[in-house]
């Protein structure tokens, strides 16, 4: 069961640290919430069936990426003064998107990489709870009753989110190109 | 039917996981055996509830133990046949009428003389 399942978690830690990257724009919260959700993982659920992993283990990393942003909130909120400018916010920002990639070839990443860094800009600008339900639903292949569950809200509310994300990007998308 | 958005999102997000770095995947290595080597929730329940049943067992002899002791001490043998003596001698009809002509005789005496 331990080999099964670490095996399951080596499948789906690059995606999940991607998931919780896009969410966070920080390469060690991003970490840590994938920490928090392995470490959940293991503890709580490894003797459920394989089968069931996949929802379980994308529900987890979906509450710990929501209670970031709740934690987030309330910090900004109650210790307003600690709050970086946005100039500083930015720049972290730009170092930490970069963090995570390769610096080996650069010529032949360079117009890939645009690409790459144009598309998940542009998902990085979602709201939330619509960026969740895209990644998901596009990336991880869900189904409407299975994100509808992860995400815990009705199959009506993910179908929405999942629309209004694909129209945003769309138009953002578009935006650029024109 | 993914449209387009969809498939170069899906695109875009598959490869920026080929170009992740390597200490990031050095990194989730780790976190992923850290998270593989803590013990599981049922290991603790396991020796939760085998703790509990010891102790529920050890109370059982105990209250058994106590209580049988208790009730043995009530029990005694030598207590009973003094109850019984004195219920006999309470209860013993010529003892009765011993007493009833002694007081018979006292009032006689007590007439007499006087």
């Amino acid at each position: 069961m331990t080999s099964s399942l670490a095996q399951f978690l080596a499948s789906v830690d690059k995606k999940a640290y991607k998931m919780a990257n896009i969410a966070t724009l920080n390469s060690q919260d991003a970490l840590d919430i994938v920490q928090d959700t392995m470490e959940k993982m293991v503890r709580k659920y490894s003797d459920k069936q394989p089968q069931e992993w996949p929802p379980i283990f994308y529900r987890i990393l979906h509450n710990c990426i929501m209670d970031f942003h709740r934690k987030k909130k309330f910090r900004n909120l109650f210790f307003f003064w600690q709050q970086h400018s946005p100039e500083e916010d930015s720049d972290n920002d730009e170092n930490d998107r970069f963090i995570g990639y390769e610096q080996s070839c650069p010529e032949q990443l360079l117009s890939k990489s645009e690409n790459i860094e144009t598309m998940l800009t542009a998902i990085e600008s979602l709201p939330k709870k619509q960026q969740q339900c895209f990644l998901l639903r596009c990336w991880q292949g869900f189904s409407v009753a299975k994100t509808a569950e992860i995400m815990e809200c009705s199959q009506g509310t993910i179908k929405t989110h999942y629309s209004r994300a694909v129209a945003k990007l769309k138009g953002q998308l578009e935006s650029l190109d024109a | 039917m993914p449209n387009t958005i969809e498939i170069h999102a899906k695109k875009s997000l598959d490869n920026s996981l080929e170009q992740l770095d390597e200490k990031i995947e050095q990194k989730l290595a780790r976190i992923r055996q850290q998270a593989l080597n803590q013990p599981t929730d049922s290991m603790f329940s396991f020796d939760f509830f085998q703790g509990r049943k010891l102790v529920a067992a050890f109370s059982i002899v105990a209250v058994t133990v106590l209580l049988s002791s208790y009730l043995f001490d009530f029990n005694m043998p030598s207590s009973v046949p003094s109850l019984l003596v004195q219920n006999e001698m309470v209860e013993d009809p010529d003892l009765l009428n011993d007493m009833e002509f002694i007081y018979w005789l006292s009032q006689e005496n007590e007439q007499v003389l006087l």
